[in-house]
């Protein structure tokens, strides 16, 4: 039920995996409930609730850590959660009163769980009276309802009365309660996006949406604004379509809607194209950058140079960093700030110029450019195939539940009592958890030998709790695979050797590999931009170029714990491929700015009129550059005194913005040329050829006249 | 001096009325274009003064073919791919108990 805190209703959230077999169309899903009958889904079908999570091969369980019992979904008290509109067609509509009256109370859930399901749209839209008293707050979950409380919940339509979120049919004749038209908004508030996205999107990307810094909230920015639904999307896999989708960007992750990647607009199509009517141009500020820059480069590695907590929002917004899950089988959770100060290059070191708060992404690349990413590094173990190919290696995920049950980990303080194991470990670890606690890992040989053993040997018992708790029936599972490995750092751990004594790990031998499997996740960053003055490069070359350049030296994390319980870092360079001779090249002179080479995507005046290497007029020029003046002596001599002379004068063009009109008028007619020859060259010669005569006949006529 | 004066009203007026069309246009997030929405039980019954039955938004907003729920509700925001679900073949063979790249059967 808690899924629904977020998910709008409808979906997986109204119907069940089984096709409704009285529906003569054979499409339409069987709902969760029907109130009308009484029956639950599955009843329809005639199974019990105990068929159905019989099902499954243990997804909707989980082990209950104070009684031990395996878990099942309440199937037999569910319900139906419909589409609920206002989750983002309402300015104000409260996700914490959806979420606890999700969280059930005895008002909501004595029989089945259907009363929550139905009464959470008028909770969230205000229309109903909680009891604050009976709601639980528990770190590290979502509140709910204290079943145990004596009331705790009540529709009472005329609290929208009274906060004009409701109102009469009839004012003087009232019969029926109406939702007034200015109550419902098309644009989906920010708030409302922030009431489910902005937990999982602090933990993932760190603070992403204030307006302190970032440019584009301090603008007046929605996020509709660049995310468009419906008629509002340029798109036409969106746009008019009355189906409720955003328009996206393209993630590195890259899972979500893939076929929708790249239908939002992005930063050239609202700078540079004008689909953002007001959006700064940045001609100006970009003109002395040498354009091959926006080639290799996305804007954000520039415009998104660090990230920090947020003065307006009150907790603390330090991202996930790394989630272990090998020491004992829970997610053990490490900050960004457990392995980085706020030093760019040197991650033990404080810059006490900067807040404390302050991150620097990793630098990756993505999609042939320099992009930044925050990254997430994962531990756990798995059942791995005994394949190295990466078109082949598989490694299962073991559940957690059985790692916790197979390593005997204390529910109370969280550590393995599997003897086994508890006798290998050694407390070495740099790291700090969330809570600043210094945890033990897995990352000594004998540590890591010692948990493999325990996980193919350890047997495992457990209850049956069924859907309430109540279940007795025992599961008995020995070993929870045959080849268990340890996924950390970039690469798989396994047991290469048992010393020929299986029952003894201490003269195991463990070996590693590289695999993509266990590279950091990267999520993209798209948020918090700073305005200009604050980017890479707004103090000149030097903000990239120069010796521990923030941009190039730069330490990202690539292992938390080595063997000896030191975090490995990399540098921003090598992700991105630089040697380190390039980075000597890179970063201990400013490159000379104007000696680009021939065929580099140089257009200075031009870019400097028009703002933009990216420009069409500019790319028009570049192209008929590249067709007729570089393909012949006379032209790459032509193009050779271009970039010695123009720089300076693009400089002084980009400073002034009467001249940079007058430019654009000027190169207007030279563009038009250009275009004519790059697609019509026949009739464009022809024309040419006629001006050229008619100019000839012209001039002789005044000689002659003269 | 008297004649400053006259200039002052349409002055005031003017900034006035300025900063009341700036104010009108930028809290305009449209509203709803139908007016009205009544309030309806489960089903499709107007939920009468003092009744304490939860609305239902699928009769609320749907009812009368004001808008197609099934073909709103077919949007990722509302299957978390439950409708992208691929299992054979898997969709990542490296992972192939992963079934759609949504919250709904992904792991």
């Amino acid at each position: 039920m808690k899924c629904g805190s977020c998910h709008p209703g409808a979906g997986p959230a109204e119907f069940s995996r089984d096709k409704d077999p009285n529906d003569p169309t054979g499409q339409a899903y069987l709902p969760y409930y029907d109130e009308s009958t009484g029956q639950f889904g599955y009843e329809v079908l005639g199974k019990s609730a105990s068929d159905v999570y019989s099902e499954f091969d243990g997804d909707y369980t989980f082990l209950h850590p104070m009684f031990m019992k395996y878990m099942n979904a309440p199937w037999n008290a569910t319900g139906v959660s419909q589409a609920d509109c206002l989750i983002c067609h309402m300015e104000g509509y409260s996700w914490f009163n959806r979420t606890v009256t999700l969280g059930a109370g005895p008002n909501l859930f004595m029989v089945t769980g259907y009363k929550a399901f139905q009464s959470a749209p008028a909770a969230g839209a205000g229309w109903a009276t909680i009891n604050m008293n009976a709601v639980v707050m528990m770190p590290g979950q979502l509140p709910y309802l204290n079943p145990q409380a004596a009331s705790d919940f009540a529709i009472d339509y005329d609290l929208g009365i009274n906060s004009g979120t409701l109102s009469y049919d009839d004012p003087n004749n009232p019969s029926y309660y109406v939702i007034p038209a200015e109550v419902i908004v098309k644009e989906t508030p920010d708030q409302n996006c922030w009431n489910c996205h902005g937990t999982p999107d602090v933990r993932k990307y760190g603070r992403s949406w204030e307006s302190d810094t970032d440019a584009h909230n301090a603008r007046g920015v929605f996020c509709v604004n660049c995310h468009p639904a419906g008629e509002d999307a340029p798109d036409p896999k969106i746009q008019g379509h009355e189906k409720h989708d955003f328009a996206k960007g393209t993630s590195m992750i890259g899972s979500v809607r893939d076929d929708l990647d790249g239908t939002m607009f992005d930063c050239e199509d609202c700078h540079v194209k004008g689909a953002y009517p007001g959006a700064p141009d940045p001609a100006t500020a970009h003109a002395q950058i040498p354009s091959f820059h926006f080639g290799k480069i996305a804007c954000e590695s520039c415009h998104i140079p660090y990230k920090e907590d947020s003065v307006i929002t009150p907790t603390k917004e330090d991202p996930d960093l790394v989630i272990d899950m090998s020491f004992n089988g829970n997610q053990v959770i490490y900050p960004w700030s457990s392995f980085f100060d706020n030093d760019p290059v040197d991650p033990t070191a404080h810059d006490s110029s900067a807040p404390s708060s302050r991150w620097y992404p990793s630098l990756v690349l993505f999609k042939g450019k320099i992009a930044p990413a925050k990254p997430l590094l994962t531990i756990w173990w798995g059942e791995w195939n005994g394949k190295t190919d990466p078109d082949e290696i598989v490694v299962q995920p073991y559940p957690l539940w059985q790692v916790r049950l197979a390593l005997q980990t204390d529910p109370t303080t969280g550590m393995p009592q599997n003897p086994v194991v508890q006798g290998a470990l050694t407390n070495d670890s740099n790291a700090l958890a969330a809570d600043g606690s210094d945890p033990y890992e897995v990352n000594t040989t004998a540590e890591i030998a010692a948990y493999i053993y325990a996980l193919k040997t350890a047997t495992i018992q457990v209850t049956d709790g069924g859907p309430d708790g109540s279940g007795t029936t025992p599961i008995t599972k020995t070993g929870l695979g045959s080849n268990p490995v340890l996924v950390k750092g970039c690469r798989i751990f396994y047991l290469a050797d048992d010393g020929g004594t299986p029952d003894d790990p201490s003269d195991d031998t463990i070996a590693s590999f590289e695999s993509e499997l266990a590279e950091p996740h990267n999520f993209s960053i798209h948020h918090n931009v700073q305005p200009s003055y604050r980017a890479l490069g707004a103090g000149g070359c030097e903000d990239c170029h120069r010796v521990g350049s923030p941009f190039f030296e730069r330490k990202m994390l690539i292992c938390p714990w080595d063997e000896n319980g030191n975090p490995v870092y990399e540098s921003a360079y090598e992700e991105v491929g630089y040697s380190e001779g390039e980075l000597e090249e890179l970063t201990e002179s400013v490159p000379e700015e104007e000696s680009p080479s021939l065929g580099s995507s140089e257009c200075f005046i031009a870019t400097a009129a028009f703002g933009s290497p990216l420009e069409k007029h500019v790319k028009v020029l570049r192209e008929f550059r590249e067709r007729y003046l570089l393909t012949n002596p006379v032209g790459t001599l032509v193009v050779k005194a271009y970039y010695a002379l123009s720089p300076p004068v693009a400089r002084f063009i980009a400073r002034h913005e009467t001249l940079r009109a007058a430019v654009r008028l000027a190169l207007y007619p030279v563009v038009g040329i250009a275009w004519a020859s790059l697609y019509h060259p026949g009739a464009t010669a022809l024309v040419l050829f006629g001006i050229g005569a008619a100019a000839i006949v012209v001039v002789r006529r005044k000689r002659s006249v003269s | 001096m008297r004649g400053k004066n006259y200039l002052v009203a349409p002055v005031v007026l003017g900034i006035v009325l300025f900063f009341l069309a700036i104010l009108g246009t930028s809290s305009a997030r449209a509203s709803h274009p139908a007016g009205d929405v009544t309030l309806r039980d489960l089903n499709g019954d107007p939920i009468s003064i003092g009744s304490t039955t939860p609305y239902s938004p699928k009769q609320t907003c749907a009812t009368s073919g004001c808008h197609d729920y099934g073909t709103i509700t077919s949007g990722f925001h509302f299957n978390q791919g439950k409708d992208e679900i691929a299992e054979n073949p898997p969709r990542d063979a490296s992972k192939p108990w992963v079934l759609s790249p949504g919250m709904y059967g992904k792991w």
